[in-house]
């Protein structure tokens, strides 16, 4: 295929294509790609992570599209594959999907990938779902508490991809630098993780994350400690090791206060930047209620009804009638 | 306000919602952390599969399906 061509070249960026189940990623990636990766309409359709290639602005980029996951602490193979591409895989930068019509539930895992990784964008996707549910979502304010670039897309009709592949290529050529709002957790946990940081910072290079290792360490990530372990010995720094292991008994698992915090901000940034308006349909129903429940146009509405149904009856006999005896039933209750 | 006692997710009646109290030490303990059951999460009982098991449930906007048996270990107030 051609497109294993490309694979050969020098200078391949990486892309990867992160999300909740079903928000779109195959899509976006059969958009960006021009391939015909399965797309369908229940969760869990793509289980291992599948390559595309594509050229924007005489760039080549490889992109890789992730199982869909709520999370990246692994408690399942989608999450593993999807944690280990973001944190060994060297992305230079990480796409995450988010559904705009449940964006809180969303965030979670894009809090999760800003902790891991800075070159961090942002698709609120599905924009055209969220406004036939009446919910709007404010894009300025989101980047602004995330401080990411974001993006709204309909992904399926491919609204917002230009504006997607204009950010990927001016962070590419270092015009754009990201710097995202991490999440900063109660004294204890932050000093839990001062303390891991700081060994690791001396010991790792700089492609490593220390704060986010040490996170994932607080949070009892056997494999991320395993994983550690298994580089400080390589570059025999089996002190720092076991000072990291002094640390981690210090501090009881905190996992389970990572989790809610992540959640708790997620859930304060929803309820900023998600606007429930009525839908089309709620509006006019809510009208329709206020005026025939009103003590003082109630009654005049009623009669003017009544007016109407008996001229219907006499003049205009084929008028559908399920409107009218749901209007009238509006007034009995 | 919350004198009434804890039920598990399994006897929420389908259509109602209770908030997120405590959820029994189990492996799927944290499992249900990270899908979004931390406290106070409001949680609805939203169908049964035909055999009963599981059973779906809506929060955080998402409806996600959870075996009979691990929905106990969910306790819940209404
Ligand atoms: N209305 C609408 N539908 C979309 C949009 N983007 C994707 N879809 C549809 O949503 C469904 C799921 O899309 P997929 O691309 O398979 O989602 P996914 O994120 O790859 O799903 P997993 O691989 O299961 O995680 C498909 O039916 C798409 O056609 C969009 O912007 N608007
Ligand atoms: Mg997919």
């Amino acid at each position: 295929m051609e497109d294993i061509k490309l694979d050969n070249l020098e200078n391949k960026i990486t892309i990867g294509l992160a999300g909740n189940p079903n928000t779109g990623k195959s899509t976006l990636f059969n958009r960006l790609t021009g391939l015909k990766q399965h797309t369908g309409n229940w969760p869990g359709k793509t289980v291992s992570s599948t390559k595309g290639y594509f050229a924007y602005k005489g760039r080549k980029y490889t992109l890789v599209d992730l199982p869909g996951t709520y999370s990246l602490f692994i408690n399942s193979q989608e999450e593993e594959i999807a944690r280990d591409f973001i944190c060994f895989g060297n992305p230079e930068i990480v796409i995450v999907l988010v559904d705009a019509t449940s964006l809180e539930r969303n965030l979670n895992l894009a809090l999760q990938i800003m902790e891991a990784t800075d070159n961090v964008i942002m698709c609120v996707n599905l924009m055209d779902e969220a406004e036939k549910k009446g919910i709007s979502i404010d894009i300025k304010k989101l980047e602004e508490k995330l401080n990411i670039p974001i993006i709204p897309t309909v992904a399926r009709i491919g609204e917002g991809i230009e504006s997607l592949l204009k950010t990927i290529d001016s962070i590419v050529s270092g015009e754009l630098k990201i710097k995202p709002n991490k999440t900063i957790y109660d004294e204890f946990t932050e000093r839990a993780i001062g303390e891991i940081e700081n060994v690791l910072k001396t010991e790792l290079n700089s492609a490593f994350n220390p704060r986010w290792i040490g996170l994932r360490l607080l949070d009892g990530d056997l494999n991320m400690k395993k994983e550690i372990k298994n580089i400080l010995l390589k570059s025999n720094s089996g002190y720092s090791f076991n000072q990291i292991e002094n640390i981690l008994n210090t501090y009881d698992d905190l996992g389970e206060k990572i989790v809610i915090r992540l959640y708790d901000r997620a859930e304060a940034i929803a309820k900023d930047v998600v606007i429930h308006k009525a839908s089309n349909k709620e509006r006019l129903d809510k009208k329709l209620d206020d005026i025939l429940t009103n003590k003082f146009t109630g009654y005049p509405a009623m009669l003017l009804l009544l007016g109407i149904i008996f001229w219907i009856t006499i003049v205009g006999a084929n008028y559908p009638s399920d409107l009218l005896s749901e209007l009238f039933f509006r007034l009995m209750k | 306000m919350n004198t009434k006692r804890l039920i598990p997710l399994t006897h929420l009646p389908i259509g109602e919602t209770g908030r997120v109290k405590y959820i029994e030490d189990s492996h799927m303990k944290r499992r249900f952390l990270d899908l979004g059951l931390t406290p106070n999460t409001i949680v609805k009982t939203e169908r049964y599969s035909p055999s009963g098991n599981p059973i779906a449930y809506r929060f955080r906007a998402t409806i996600i399906a959870i075996r009979r048996e691990e929905a106990e270990n969910i306790f819940v107030s209404r």
